[in-house]
């Protein structure tokens, strides 16, 4: 998975103005440790060249969107509990997780997700090797959770599909595409898949929608009572070989 | 308050002076010929700050900065401009301590520099951080803003002054709720907004509660996009183009590649948000204008749209 300098500079002199250039870039910014798994919240940023002139890629990235995944990572599976315009609030507390969350139509809810009612889920891990980025450790018991700490970013070309580190803003390396992944106990599974869409969460979603026990949320206006538990099928979504997407 | 035309200004640093980038003909533009193409106002700018020259992080350098920016833009000649305060630094850093009282900052020792030298012609300063979401304290650690209570200080110490303050963030989506323009709207005399239709593609927006990404037609930017600038944010429009329009690729969408091809069908999207206006009938007071470092760019698109349209693009 390493690249050579000089395939680095072939890049550059071959596509030296890739104008309409959209990265998505993601990057794990907070991790809640629980009893037996972590909470990671994740920084997902569509991003492109703000005013500027000359080669794109030495122009100072702007995000377009910003936005923040929420996954939750145990040994029995990995899910997503959503996207969010803004961070959340997180604690652990007698093995349940209380979210404070901003929602997309400018309500804050107060969510407890308990992780026992999650089924485990079903994934093959990916056969990948040597990726080049530099990673992040939690351990909890017998269960280590290793993240990329880079900020890295995705985008497609002519030539394919990229993966690059972001430094102050603007592209610091290109590599060759992978995906944004994380490790459970040395085994590799994607958290995001790069479509022409841009990057769609792969681990099964915990739907808000899916009661499974009562607890309370509280809009502007009034209070509801939801709660966020994971799907009973989650066993059935083999979505893992997914790091070979067809456009 | 009258209808005013921003054109921006792009300088930089060369390592010993400043230096205008602007060109027409093959040679400098002068400042007489930017205000011959109906603008009354310019922007001076360097990016974000990285063409700007930088001496150090501190109240003092920054006022040498600034009054060494501010003296060379007086010996330019007279028009009526807005000074940018840089954000960022020539290695993409942040300029400044962010952590520093406002007193002791790179950016109030710039703006005092800035005031040192006394000319009339000077209307106001230009925030030149383009990240509609700088206030979000994400942004802030990843080196893209700033706490809003640091933003306050600047503009409540430049209206002191009685200047005024320009923005033109970056708002490249139809989800506008939790950018930060609205907090900003207050604090600022001018914001326009960069639709980024010119250059992107696609446009994202929420549904179902995750981001979505959807082509960036010329009916979203008229029946979508303009409506939110008005109705929702109630900003203006920065006009965007650049060389492309002439047949060298910047950053318009269809690059890369050059001619006639990439000159006729950017000259589409450039001319585009004249057009949105016309259709709609909600042309906007004030405008800003990024059209690259050559004036041509203008005068192609002022004859594109006097034929088309029947009225120019300035």
């Amino acid at each position: 998975m390493r690249i050579s300098v000089l395939t680095l500079l072939i890049l550059f002199l071959f596509f030296p103005y890739v104008s309409a250039l959209t990265i998505h870039g993601v990057q794990v910014s907070d991790v809640y440790p629980g009893d037996n798994g972590v909470i990671l919240v994740i920084t997902n940023e569509i991003l492109s060249p703000g005013m500027c002139l000359g080669d794109t890629f030495n122009c100072t990235l702007v995000p377009d969107m910003v936005s923040t995944d929420i996954f939750y990572v145990s040994k029995d599976g990995y899910y997503f509990l959503g996207e969010y315009p803004e961070d959340p609030n997180i604690t652990f507390e007698g093995g349940l997780w209380k979210l404070f969350l901003h929602t997309w139509n400018g309500s804050v809810e107060n969510v407890t997700f308990d992780p026992a009612c999650l089924k485990p889920s079903s994934r093959a891990p990916l056969n990948l090797s040597d990726i080049s980025v530099h990673w992040k450790k939690i351990v909890l018991g017998s269960l280590i959770i290793e993240y990329p700490q880079d900020f890295l970013g995705f985008y497609h070309n002519s030539s394919g599909d990229y993966t690059v580190v972001i430094e102050n803003m603007k592209v610091k390396k290109i590599l060759s595409y992978f995906p944004f992944l994380i490790s459970v106990n040395g085994k590799l599974y994607p958290l995001y898949t790069f479509t022409e869409e841009g990057l769609i969460q792969v681990p099964p979603k915990v739907s808000p929608n899916l009661t499974c026990t009562s607890s309370m949320s509280t809009t502007r206006k009034n209070t509801t009572t939801r709660s966020i538990c994971g799907p009973g099928l989650i066993g059935l979504l083999a979505l893992v070989p997914l790091a070979f997407r067809k456009r | 308050m009258s209808v005013a035309k921003f054109a921006l200004w792009w300088v930089r640093w060369n390592g010993s002076d400043y230096e205008s980038r602007m060109t027409v003909g093959g040679r400098k533009a002068t400042i007489g010929e930017i205000i011959g193409r109906g603008f009354d106002k310019v922007i001076f700018l360097g990016g974000e700050g990285g063409a700007l020259h930088h001496s150090g992080h501190r109240y003092e350098s920054g006022y040498r900065d600034g009054r060494e920016f501010a003296r060379w833009i007086f010996s330019l000649g007279s028009v009526k401009y807005y000074v940018a305060i840089p954000f960022k630094s020539p290695d993409s850093q942040v300029r400044g301590d962010l952590e520093k009282p406002f007193g002791e900052t790179y950016w109030k020792g710039w703006i005092d520099g800035v005031l040192s030298v006394e000319d009339p012609n000077r209307e106001g300063f230009y925030w030149a951080l383009e990240n509609a979401w700088m206030f979000h304290e994400k942004q802030i650690k990843m080196g893209g803003g700033l706490p809003i209570e640091l933003f306050e200080e600047i503009s409540e110490y430049i209206h002191d002054f009685n200047y005024k303050l320009v923005w033109i963030p970056k708002l490249g989506t139809l989800y506008w709720e939790s950018s930060d323009i609205q907090k900003a709207k207050p604090l600022v005399d001018y914001i326009f907004v960069q639709p980024h239709y010119y250059q992107s593609s696609t446009i994202p927006y929420i549904e179902g509660g995750v981001t979505k990404k959807k082509p960036y037609t010329f009916d979203v930017l008229k029946n979508e996009y303009l409506p939110i600038t008005i109705e929702k944010l109630g900003v203006y429009w920065e006009m965007e183009a650049d060389e492309s329009v002439l047949g060298h690729c910047g950053n318009c969408r269809k690059c890369p590649g050059s001619g006639e091809r990439i000159s006729s069908e950017c000259t589409v999207y450039a001319s585009d948000y004249m057009r949105a206006q016309i259709e709609s009938g909600r042309v906007f007071k004030h405008l800003a204008y990024y059209f690259g470092t050559n004036f041509e760019v203008l005068d192609k698109l002022n004859t594109y749209c006097m034929e088309r349209y029947g009225r120019r693009y300035v």
